[in-house]
């Protein structure tokens, strides 16, 4: 929100609307540019199509702020129509990816999302691991014109990498260079992939790489990088259908990689209530078990 | 009034053109489209700011039209009126036409694309807002089927509008008490849609939607400068052809090669 701000001063454009979510963060914005936000109330539907009416009659990029998929699947036929084929300035932020809020329950878990918005023409999918990162995307997010989705955990986060991110659009992030497997994460379980590498030690080496930007994908980068293995995996607090291994999935076989593709994601229809880290354990997310999986299916084969 | 015998004359040539697209293209609607002639032959002759070289002007009028399935008496309108060649209508629905059967904005003069009811109105709203948050003096009009107002995201935008006095924002509600299964009253009543409307903070006004005269001085009240307007308009589906009037059929069918010739001569005769 910080990064907004400051944005906010550099371009008058900019302009926020929450659906009556963001109390104690959004304040400083509200503050400082009351004529460029708009509570919208718990209506989200109507939220998206006044953010598309807005940016599209005065030129503006309009940021939406909620939670899990309050901003998404609710209000998801505006979405497309109105803001996608419009190709409107609207970027919707969405808190709470995955299971993040694993207390609160079914309700709150963003599981289908990367599957449903990456449908969606026109989208930019930022998918950030860390605040590095998701500084690095609010600035991507504003130097393109067109609707967007980010998909973030919550505030506070740790930082996965001290260097300052200088990703662009369609670039995969190297958080760790290995030759055994390529693990590949999405969003903040990123950090489950490095302490699983670092669990691995050198009985499987692996490479670790981020999607900051999950769509679109610079694919010949990506090509070049995955042909060196034989085993790839793929990290995602996402349901197992449609999301990261569906994509990853196509891209090895499309291309014909000789690669074994081992998936790490939620089954369909998770529900079940409790911390998120229990909740990533009771689905094999941990690390332990993300390591122990890949080293039983390298020594299997190799 | 201004030129009233101009805008019956455009109104009858709407509904002709019209006439000759659904019979070629064997498209639906016809009905839906009828009962708005003449609204939409008023506000882009009489009252609209906007013209065929002001549709990229940053302070020209809006208007959406959010039953984009009355595409085709839209597009008769618009090539009326200037914005779009009159050729262009022979090809309705046809592939590699820019004209299919709901309204699309890459058609000049178009500014959103509609279809799917209850998104124009929220987008209406916001484009109501962005002006009066950046000073803008034009107004943004958008055009409602009643059926549509069954639909809950037009109650989230009235419930913004109205709170907020966007009172550069003009809805007018086509009001021909038909929708896709039957009468809107056998589905699901709207008796008293006024009052409901009243309530959320917009003003409202009843007008007969086939009469120039009504119409005109309806809008010579508008905009309120108080508070958001919206305009019930009292319309008949089908208007202009005796066996459509007032037939659900007409909202699907469209004419065989008789029905459009008794069409084609009633329209001509008035």
């Amino acid at each position: 929100m910080n990064r907004l701000c400051e944005l906010a001063r550099q371009d008058e454009r900019i302009c926020l609307i929450v659906g009556d979510l963001g109390f104690s963060v959004v304040e400083p914005f509200i503050k400082e540019f009351p004529k460029r936000f708009l509570n919208a109330g718990v209506a989200e539907q109507s939220m998206t199509g006044i953010a598309v009416g807005w940016s599209l009659a005065e030129d503006k990029i309009v940021f939406i702020y909620s939670l899990g998929n309050f901003p998404t699947l609710r209000c998801l036929e505006q979405i497309r129509n109105d803001c996608c084929a419009h190709n409107a300035n609207v970027k919707i932020i969405s808190l709470g990816s995955g299971i993040t809020y694993g207390q609160s329950g079914y309700s709150h878990f963003a599981v289908e999302d990367l599957a449903v918005m990456g449908a969606m023409p026109n989208m930019t999918i930022f998918t950030p691991a860390d605040p590095g990162e998701a500084k690095r995307c609010l600035d991507l997010s504003v130097s393109i014109s067109g609707p967007a989705y980010f998909r973030l955990a919550k505030n506070g986060e740790l930082r996965l990498k001290e260097e300052i991110c200088f990703f662009d659009i369609g670039d995969f992030v190297e958080y760790r260079s290995g030759k055994d497997i390529c693990i590949i994460g999405v969003g903040t379980i990123l950090s489950e992939c490095l302490y699983a590498a670092d669990l691995l030690g050198n009985d499987v080496v692996a490479e670790v790489i981020g999607l900051p930007v999950f769509k679109p994908l610079n694919e010949t980068k990506l090509i070049n990088l995955l042909k060196k293995f034989s085993f790839i995996a793929t990290v995602e607090e996402h349901s197992s259908y449609g999301g990261l291994a569906s994509v990853i999935g196509e891209i090895i076989s499309r291309n014909g990689l000789n690669a074994k593709l081992l998936k790490f994601a939620l089954p369909e229809g998770f529900n079940k209530t409790g911390l998120q880290g229990d909740l990533q354990k009771l689905c094999g997310l941990e690390s332990t078990q993300i390591a122990s999986k890949i080293r039983e299916a390298v020594s299997k084969l190799g | 009034m201004k030129n009233l015998d101009g805008l019956i004359e455009h109104a009858q040539s709407v509904r002709v053109n019209a006439l000759n697209m659904v019979y070629r293209s064997k498209a639906s609607h016809i009905g839906s489209g009828y009962s708005c002639v003449e609204l939409l032959v008023y506000l882009y002759s009489s009252w609209l700011k906007v013209s065929s070289d002001l549709i990229l002007d940053s302070n020209r009028d809006r208007f959406i039209l959010s039953k984009g399935h009355a595409a085709a008496v839209y597009y008769a309108v618009l090539a009326e009126f200037g914005f779009i060649p009159k050729g262009w209508l022979d090809k309705y629905c046809q592939i590699n036409s820019p004209l299919g059967g709901h309204v699309d904005r890459n058609v000049p003069g178009v500014e959103i694309s509609t279809g799917s009811l209850g998104h124009g109105l929220p987008i209406a709203v916001g484009m109501a807002l962005a002006a009066k948050r950046n000073n803008k003096k034009y107004r943004v009009v958008a055009l409602l089927s009643d059926g549509e107002m069954e639909s809950g995201a037009n109650w989230e935008a009235f419930n913004m509008a109205g709170a907020k006095n966007l009172d550069n924002l003009i809805v007018i509600i086509d009001r021909n008490n038909m929708q896709a299964m039957g009468s809107t009253e056998d589905i699901l009543p709207m008796k008293n849609l006024d009052e409901r409307i009243r309530s959320f903070g917009c003003a409202c006004f009843d007008v007969n939607g086939h009469d120039f005269f009504a119409i005109d001085s309806i809008f010579q009240k508008m905009p309120l400068n108080c508070q958001p307007a919206v305009i019930i308009a009292h319309t008949i589906k089908g208007k202009g052809v005796s066996f459509m009037e007032n037939k659900l059929e007409w909202h699907y069918k469209s004419p065989n090669d008789e029905q459009f010739r008794i069409a084609k001569k009633e329209l001509e005769k008035r």
